[in-house]
């Protein structure tokens, strides 16, 4: 029997159907964009394609996917943030839509405007831990920081959104 | 994990998923290019397609040039004729393969025999490439794909003088009129307007091609089935020899009048092969 390298390797198909939901999850916890959030999940995912005969379990493939996810939104924010500095076109295209007071509630508007409040570390580190379920070691994984560092982000995350919301909690 | 953390979890995970809306299966997986950070700057792209454009022209016009002068290549030892060179000079009327041009004479009856065993159009064009030195003389290539010795020149430019044809004339001295036929001279008509001389298959008809000759013919004699070479009356010793090219129809007419000594008779064997 030949054994190809989809069989040795991860299987690819299983990962995205399992995985592109939650990915796509993750990524629209940091870039807050819907449109945006399916590009970087797209990326991850072809990225992992064309890594996917020398990414032997299929663990090592989710962290792959989420290190990936984590990388693409930063850039995504980043190059919105360029263009809205300097295209006013550009901002006009990533305002909200004009129904977007209508598609989420005042509760879903306040949490998305004092997760905009963070910093761009505390965000990325209570996004993982909250919409990803994902332990400090992990968090410090996919974003690059140290275990120390998460925590440190994490607790004044927390303490900022504490601030925020105040009433809803 | 406190109840606050709880709390807190619950809100983004909720808002998330009203920004997202209900849970949809993954589209169907579309391998795309990764894309990658640009590493230059955005005037490069333009600059590397824009340089590509050039280059691509530069090569095609290299390669044309590269290839039209290996068409015309002569052959690597100077001095002796090709195999494939074509009778050198016409004979006189008295020749047996010699025609003496008439108004009325049919295409050449032994033409067919000549066209099968004479070479390829191709082949009669011979060296004008490189330099070669036959008969004492120098012979270079010219401005216009013919040899011509290296010490004369080019009394005039391929010059319309009214009509459908062209003339350049090389010389050894100062030309004087009557040419052509004046001796040490060159000459080269391009004639682009003669439909007469092809019948109705565009085939040329070679007694009607040996009418187009440069000076009056005494004799000529094919060698292919759209070229011939003739000669005229001898012009102080020296006996005009031309070579009459006929392109396919509407492509124009090429010849060559060559009036050189008899010692020299290999060079103008030479410089009527190189035209082609």
């Amino acid at each position: 029997m030949i054994v190809g390298v989809e069989r040795v390797g991860v299987d690819f198909d299983v990962l995205y159907k399992n995985y592109w939901w939650p990915m796509l999850r993750l990524a629209q916890g940091l870039v807050d964009d819907v449109a945006a959030a399916e590009d970087v999940v797209q990326d991850a995912f072809a990225a992992l394609y064309s890594r996917r005969a020398s990414l032997r379990e299929p663990r090592a493939a989710v962290g792959y996917l989420r290190v990936s996810v984590v990388n693409a939104s930063r850039s995504a924010l980043r190059r919105r943030r360029t263009a809205r500095a300097h295209l006013s076109l550009a901002r006009e295209e990533h305002d909200a839509p004009a129904d977007y007071p209508t598609l989420l509630n005042a509760e879903h508007q306040q949490v998305r405007a004092a997760l905009a409040a963070l910093s761009d570390r505390q965000r990325e580190v209570l996004t993982l831990r909250y919409l990803a379920d994902l332990s400090d070691a992990e968090i410090a994984e996919a974003t690059g920081l140290s275990p120390g560092g998460v925590r440190s982000a994490a607790s004044r995350g927390i303490a900022a959104l504490r601030n925020s919301l105040g009433g809803q909690l | 994990m406190n109840d606050i953390e709880t709390r807190i979890r619950e809100l983004v995970n909720a808002t998330v998923d009203a920004e997202l809306g209900p849970r949809r299966a993954a589209p169907p997986f579309a391998p795309r290019r990764v894309t990658k950070p640009r590493r230059w700057a955005p005037w490069v792209t333009p600059l590397i397609a824009a340089a590509s454009v050039a280059a691509v022209a530069v090569g095609t016009v290299t390669v044309a040039h590269v290839a039209s002068e290996h068409r015309h290549a002569p052959p690597a030892t100077s001095g002796a004729p090709t195999p494939h060179s074509p009778p050198p000079r016409p004979t006189h009327a008295s020749s047996p393969t010699s025609v003496a041009p008439t108004p009325d004479s049919p295409p050449h009856a032994s033409s067919p025999a000549h066209a099968s065993s004479a070479p390829p159009s191709s082949s009669h064009a011979g060296p004008a490439g490189s330099t070669v030195v036959v008969d004492g003389l120098r012979l270079v290539p010219g401005p216009y794909g013919f040899l011509v010795p290296a010490s004369w020149q080019e009394a005039f430019p391929l010059t319309n003088w009214g009509g459908s044809a062209s003339d350049a004339l090389f010389s050894a001295g100062p030309v004087h009129a009557p040419y052509p036929g004046m001796p040490q001279t060159i000459e080269y008509r391009l004639d682009g307007g003669e439909s007469s001389v092809y019948n109705r298959n565009g085939q040329p008809i070679l007694s009607s091609l040996a009418r187009l000759s440069l000076c009056p013919a005494v004799s000529w004699q094919p060698i292919s089935s759209h070229a011939l070479t003739y000669t005229c009356a001898p012009v102080r010793g020296m006996v005009p020899t031309g070579i009459l090219l006929a392109e396919p129809p509407y492509q124009g007419i090429k010849q060559l009048l060559v009036t050189l000594p008899a010692s020299q008779h290999e060079a103008v064997t030479r410089i009527l092969d190189s035209l082609h």
